[in-house]
């Protein structure tokens, strides 16, 4: 009688053991990693799901959106949309889709609350750099643009969701902002794709959502501005955030020891001289994408009272190599 | 009660077993990750097409447009490169990760591996 | 079951139980690393009353123990689960061919059981086999060490018992 009872309570208990694992089984998660080169950097976006099969739709759905968004974007692309805006220049307002408008909105919108320091309209500025042939414009030249940058002369009409350029020459350059956006867009479509968790990441421009599959936050680590391409200062511990670095390394050249990189000084059409980089963290990738941008154009004193005034999370490293950490980053921030 | 008396109440087999056990374990401590095939596949893909998918311990160097592939002893890098900023080269040697050549639209992806590179999942 | 076995097993589940929580008080450098205190319970369960008790006990730490830590069928909890069934059935597999005093059954225990939790781990919830490989060894290494600390105690209570059961005898 008792070993009966001891065997039905065995049997019970295997059962119940198959019953857990394959419950468990069926949920197992796993990471699924795509890289794609788009928009003149390496796309890679990352889902954790249960599925192979749904990882790989939701993934190539989004490569698909990011693609169609490479063709309207483009600044060096003729057929783009914001070329469009830019030939018609001083001529008249050019109808645009809805990813186009909303952007550059988001663009000015940004503009605005950095008092310019993110702008826009850089492009008259920017074109007169020219970072792989190591030539930099005269004084003379850049002084002739800097009319040409004024961003409250982008003109929007919501009415049939057109945009004009009031000024001959001037140029619409989303290049600061549109990666960042394209992250928190394609990080929507995962989502939507039941991708509960990941990451999609526009080179230094990241949206990650949820956790690991052991449900650990994602770590992203931010450059060392000096290393080697793979040297990390500190890995941040990301859940539900979006992520930006603007640094001097990304595209510059050295001329007598003098290093010019992409990044304006609206003001001026100078390279800004305070930062190495600038790591900023915010729940939306437009906001982290222009305000890297725009803080690392701004001089340090300036960047730290904006940071503070607008509590925002932000890791700096400054020309000299000291650093600053807003005090809401240091949880999330491990240094190396 | 001392150690000692303890350790005389134990049998034949449980030393034997024991010191099996320690020996075999340890041994495979340093042993396992010796003999693990280190790193798995080299994907090289270009302009978002893969080109070659090669055995990472196999080692071969293939030239790629102006890029020269060099895979050996289960690692893999850039060699040579003719675009302007050589980022790929000065990358290095890999054994998990990936090397970007931008300009080239050259990217090589080592599968297989355990960790993501440095343990992050991506870098800003 | 007679009534005095019922209390036997509860006193000893509350024993194994008492062993995790306070093995858990007990700071380690890495958080996977225990010393599987438990298992002294277990192991003179096993040879004093057989299988189905010491099964039983092993069942009845992990669930109250994951409840007492608000990890019931969580992860830890499956790993303890085949972890522990594993190790009582190897415990007893060797019990019965009688060559193993207590510190070779509390080897073979805690090998089982480190390897029952890695095969659950491999099969539910890691994909990948290279880093369960590169670190079973490391646990299977450690687990030997530990297993050595609790076979000496098992020896030193089943000692113990014979002497304080010797001197209830003599009395009477």
């Amino acid at each position: 009688m008792k070993q009966k009872l001891l065997t039905a309570a065995a049997i019970v208990f295997v059962l119940a053991l198959i019953f857990i694992l394959k419950n468990t089984l069926g949920g197992t998660l796993h990471i699924y990693k795509k890289s794609e080169i788009l928009m003149d950097t390496l796309i890679t976006l990352t889902v954790v799901s249960n599925s192979e099969k749904k990882a790989d739709e939701a993934i190539e759905a989004a490569f698909n959106y990011l693609r169609r968004f490479e063709r309207m974007l483009s600044f060096f692309d003729a057929g783009s949309e914001v070329s469009a805006i830019n030939k018609n220049a001083g001529i008249g307002h050019v109808k645009v889709s809805s990813d186009t408008y909303e952007l550059t909105k988001k663009a000015v919108e940004n503009a605005k609350w950095t008092g310019g320091s993110f702008n826009p309209a850089i492009g008259p500025a920017m074109v007169l750099w020219d970072f792989k042939n190591k030539k930099r414009p005269t004084d003379s030249e850049l002084k002739k643009v800097l009319p040409l940058l004024d961003y409250t002369h982008i003109v929007f009409n919501d009415n049939d969701s057109s945009i004009m350029l009031k000024d001959k020459g001037m140029l619409l350059d989303l290049g600061g902002i549109a990666k960042g956006y394209a992250a928190d867009k394609t990080a929507e479509i995962l989502k939507r794709a039941g991708m509960q968790a990941g990451i999609a990441s526009m080179a230094g421009d990241i949206s990650a959502w949820g956790t690991r599959p052991d449900g650990s936050p994602w770590r992203v680590g931010i450059r060392a501005p000096r290393g080697a391409p793979d040297d990390l200062v500190g890995v941040l511990s990301l859940k539900d955030l979006a992520v930006s670095t603007a640094g001097d390394y990304e595209r510059f050249f050295i001329e007598d020891g003098v290093r010019y990189h992409h990044i304006l000084v609206p003001a001026t059409g100078y390279p800004a001289r305070d930062f190495q980089s600038v790591t900023i963290v915010n729940p939306k990738g437009v906001v982290t994408d222009a305000l890297d941008t725009g803080l690392f154009a701004m001089d340090r004193e300036k960047a730290l009272r904006f940071v503070e005034k607008n509590n925002l999370m932000v890791h700096f490293i400054f020309a000299d190599g000291s650093t600053f950490t807003s005090p809401n980053l240091k949880e999330l921030l491990e240094n190396r | 009660m001392r150690i000692a008396e303890l350790i005389n109440r134990t049998t034949l087999f449980d030393r034997l077993l024991l010191v099996f056990m320690v020996f075999v374990t340890g041994a495979a401590i340093v042993l396992v990750p010796l003999y693990l095939p280190h790193g798995g596949q080299v994907r090289i893909e270009v302009d978002n097409k893969l080109l070659y998918k090669l055995p990472i311990n196999e080692d071969k160097t293939i030239p790629i447009g102006g890029l020269v592939v060099e895979i050996r002893a289960g690692k893999v890098r850039v060699a040579d490169s003719d675009c302007p900023g050589k980022i790929c080269v000065k990358q290095g040697w890999i054994d998990s990760g990936a090397i970007i050549c931008l300009p080239k639209r050259v990217v090589i992806t080592v599968e297989g591996t355990a960790a993501a590179p440095k343990g992050v999942d991506a870098t800003t | 079951m007679q009534q005095r076995e019922k209390y036997r097993l509860a006193l000893l589940a509350a024993c194994a139980i008492a062993m995790y929580g306070f093995e858990r008080l007990i700071p380690t450098p890495i958080p996977w690393l225990r010393f599987g205190f438990a298992n002294i319970i277990t192991l003179i369960t096993l040879t004093l009353y057989g299988f189905n008790a010491a099964l039983t006990i092993t069942l009845i730490r992990i669930l109250i123990g994951s409840m007492l830590t608000g990890t019931l069928l969580g992860p830890p909890f499956v790993m303890s689960l085949v972890g522990g069934v594993f190790s009582v059935a190897a415990m007893w597999a060797a019990f019965r061919i009688r060559v193993f005093g207590p510190l070779g059954l509390s080897l073979i225990g805690a090998f089982f059981h480190n390897l029952g939790q890695l095969l659950a781990v491999y099969a539910v919830f890691i994909q990948n086999l290279r880093s369960i490989l590169v670190l079973a060894p490391v646990i299977l290494f450690i687990g030997t060490l530990t297993g050595v600390l609790n076979g000496l105690a098992v020896i030193f209570t089943m000692e113990h018992l014979k002497k304080m059961s010797d001197n209830v005898q003599n009395t009477q």
